[in-house]
């Protein structure tokens, strides 16, 4: 019996994998559909959906970049502290001193990258046609899903809390200051007035909702890095799992009709 | 002006590996064409090919080693490596122009061969034959080039792009003409799509790039720009964008031509199933190893930015959005924020998640292909790559203090000063053609441009409907292409408004700054 047979042909090895290696055909059906993380995959696709020239490999490589993103952000999370106290200190160790502190490049470079490819595979998805039905509901989440990944990239580039940090955000959130009808500069805003008292001030305009304050601070830091770490990564994770289950129900990678 | 030195030693071992990485690609295009598989996309399907020429062993041998040396050494010594790359690949280069040019010359008393091997067939669509020995030989020309760059940088040339060119560069260039050459290049990409879906056309694109990105590094301006940490993944991304545009076009290109002779496109070819394991598990497998490989190799190379804490009482000049926003703050140059920063980014998302329900051709569902659905490619590339790339690009590369325009190689002076007269229509109106002043009344004397507002949303579809959009109204009903009106329209104020600012220095077409209204 050799090593490879004594690992396999035991009762612990046959409850997680049962069904021997995928060598043959039978084999090679099975696995994708008893294991979990496969069943994701129909057991045969069109051999030209698979081709790189075609996919571009973009809508794999945006859930890959995800997944680190995850990763790196939970081993991340164990360390920084979202206050003014600690924030920016967090981020000096993490670059001068801390064991591992690498998990910061591959966060920045994986969410800068990870933009990049949601806008190549939308790119693709277009030059292909492949948004036209059956297929036009997962266009809409793959539109919402490019809109959560901005704003999963646009609550994290506060967190470092540096210079670069503080003004990127104030230049974005200058923008909601200008909402119509419910920014305290835009237009409209200042004709909702109850009794002579404006509703849209600087106090509860669009821009101190997001902000929550009349200027980026502490609080700000904290709602950014509640919707960075959690809010937003749980939408996305639900719009995902929609968006791939739609993939194989709206008839798997797209091809001629 | 410059303030500091265009090279130093970090800069010139940097140019001499960079314009290294470029010889060695030129050469293996040079081997690619002179000994690889010159027929693709279908042509082996077609009965077109496969056709290789062997490749020397001597020569294979003599590049294993200079390249296998030069691997083993890029960890004992980096100057050692380098020269083992460079004179790998110059042989490689010579002998592969060489070999080519001998069996064309070979080829040439025996024409009786055909086809010939050295003509280099393209796929159906790419044009005609090109002789493989003048391209293999310009390829080979470049490697030379680019070799010799780099070994004369390493060996410690101080040279730098000529200060004349980068001065007639920074000249010319103005957000004016950035953005109209883009649009102009766009187009002439469209029309001449044959032409820029051949290899070698984006290959002779590829090498000019290069070159003209080595030496503009040698300027300490454009340097200082592109590479900050964060603008680092902008040039990724346009050299994956234009990557990607050129094989998305050289597909639909090859496709069209293909339907039109009535030849299966390159997706039909390939519908035939395969088992996903281990096909496309393998593949994603591979593409998980390269993409964990790269990201790690990024993040060794290449700190995150970190600046000086943040204070709010101290304002970068200039203050500017994440880079992907950039091309949204590029838009306050035209419009009020409520519009650049609210509405127009609202319309770009609700119009994007509209394509699917006011896209109705049928054809072109699967498969790449212009010809099919022209409109409708046309106007998202132009939205995709010049309203949102470009206007990143600009916004990143050529804004600096106070959002003025800077050419490539300009400093960035704060106290450069741009003359802004700008005026809004309701001054062009009264003041200039009626010679009266403005009425006090806010909606009298907005008038002209409110009424040029609301016929701007309302006369003008129908105007489109009658020249353009009969057929589509025909068949997709008057709901759906008042949305496509309404969203083309949106798209169309952008340029529109650009053209006025530049023109007649128009600023508001309805400026109520009053209650903050201003289009």
């Amino acid at each position: 019996m050799s090593i490879a047979d004594k690992i396999t042909d035991n009762q612990i090895w046959k409850s997680v994998f049962r069904h021997p290696m995928p060598t043959d055909r039978r084999n090679r059906v099975v696995v994708m559909l008893t294991n979990f993380f496969l069943h994701l995959h129909p057991v045969s696709v069109r051999r030209q959906g698979i081709a790189l020239s075609y996919t571009w490999c973009m809508g794999g490589t945006t859930f890959f970049l995800f997944l680190v993103e995850v990763v790196t952000g939970v081993l991340l999370m164990f360390y920084y502290r979202p206050t003014l106290e600690h924030a920016y200190n967090d981020i000096l160790n993490l670059r001068d001193v801390t064991t591992l502190g690498i998990m910061r490049e591959l966060h920045r470079w994986g969410a800068h990258a990870m933009v990049i490819a949601v806008w190549l595979h939308m790119y693709r998805v277009f030059l292909t046609g492949s948004y036209k039905p059956p297929r036009e509901f997962n266009w809409v989440v793959g539109t919402l899903l490019l809109v959560l990944t901005l704003l999963l990239s646009f609550t994290g580039y506060l967190l470092p809390w540096d210079q670069l940090a503080i003004w990127a955000i104030t230049v974005g959130s200058n923008m909601a200051r200008a909402t119509p009808g419910v920014g305290v500069e835009g237009p409209g805003a200042s004709l909702l007035v109850l009794n002579g008292v404006p509703l849209i001030t600087s106090f509860s305009d669009a821009k101190f909702a997001m902000l929550s304050g009349r200027s980026v601070g502490e609080m700000t830091l904290n709602r950014f890095y509640v919707l960075h770490c959690v809010a937003i990564p749980l939408a996305v994770s639900l719009l995902i799992m929609i968006h791939f289950w739609r993939v194989r129900k709206d008839g798997g990678i797209s091809g001629p009709m | 002006m410059n303030h500091h030195p265009d090279l130093t030693p970090g800069v010139m071992a940097g140019l001499s590996w960079f314009f290294l990485i470029s010889a060695i690609l030129n050469a293996c295009a040079a081997a690619y064409i002179s000994y690889g598989e010159l027929v693709s996309e279908g042509a082996s399907r077609d009965g077109l090919g496969p056709k290789t020429r062997r490749m020397p062993n001597w020569l294979r041998g003599s590049t294993w080693l200079f390249y296998g040396l030069g691997g083993i050494f890029l960890i004992i010594s980096m100057k050692m490596s380098f020269w083992f790359l460079s004179i790998g690949s110059m042989i490689l280069a010579i002998f592969s122009a060489a070999d080519a040019a001998f069996f064309a010359e070979h080829d040439a008393e025996h024409s009786d061969r055909q086809p010939s091997l050295n003509d280099h067939q393209p796929a159906i669509g790419i044009g005609g034959p090109l002789n493989r020995a003048i391209v293999t030989g310009v390829w080979s020309l470049s490697t030379m080039v680019f070799a010799v760059m780099g070994m004369t940088y390493s060996l410690g040339a101080e040279y730098a792009m000529p200060q004349l060119f980068r001065d007639a560069i920074d000249g010319a260039s103005g957000a004016t003409s950035f953005f109209t050459i883009a649009t102009l290049a766009f187009i002439a990409m469209i029309v001449f799509r044959k032409f820029f879906a051949n290899g070698i056309t984006a290959w002779a694109g590829l090498n000019l790039s290069l070159l003209f990105f080595g030496l503009s590094m040698t300027d300490y301006d454009f340097r200082d720009i592109v590479t900050k940490p964060d603008n680092v993944p902008i040039i990724g991304l346009i050299y994956l964008v234009a990557f990607f545009t050129w094989l998305g076009l050289r597909r639909a290109v090859i496709n069209d031509a293909r339907m039109a002779i009535g030849l299966p496109n390159l997706e039909e070819l390939g519908s035939e199933k395969t088992l996903t394991w281990p096909d496309l598990v393998y593949t994603e497998l591979i593409a998980l190893v390269i993409g964990t490989v790269a990201l790690i190799l990024w993040a060794i190379a290449l700190q995150a930015p970190l600046e000086q804490p943040a204070s709010s009482t101290q304002a970068p000049n200039p203050s500017k959005a994440p880079w992907y926003f950039l091309g949204l703050q590029e838009m306050l140059v035209y419009f009020d924020p409520w519009m650049a920063g609210v509405v127009l980014p609202t319309f770009i998302v609700i119009g994007t998640m509209a394509m699917p329900y006011i896209d109705t051709n049928k054809a072109g569902n699967g498969y790449y292909t212009i010809r099919q659905r022209m409109f409708a490619y046309a106007t998202f590339q132009y939205g995709f790559l010049v309203l949102w790339v470009v206007l990143i690009l600009l916004g990143t590369f050529l804004r600096g203090p106070n959002w003025n325009f800077f050419g490539p190689y300009e400093y960035w002076d704060i106290h450069k000063l741009e003359p802004l007269n700008n005026v809004n229509l309701s001054d062009i109106f009264w003041i200039q053609w009626l010679r009266q002043s403005r009425p006090s009344a806010i909606l009298i004397r907005e008038l002209p441009g409110i009424l040029l507002t609301l016929g701007y949303f309302a006369i003008l579809p129908g105007l489109m409907y009658v020249v353009f959009f009969k057929k589509y109204v025909a068949e997709s009903g008057i709901i759906r292409y008042s949305v496509l009106a309404m969203l083309l329209l949106f798209m169309a104020s952008l340029p529109i408004k650009m053209v006025l600012r530049w023109t007649i220095n128009l600023k508001y077409i309805v400026a109520i700054p009053e209650y903050f209204f201003n289009i």
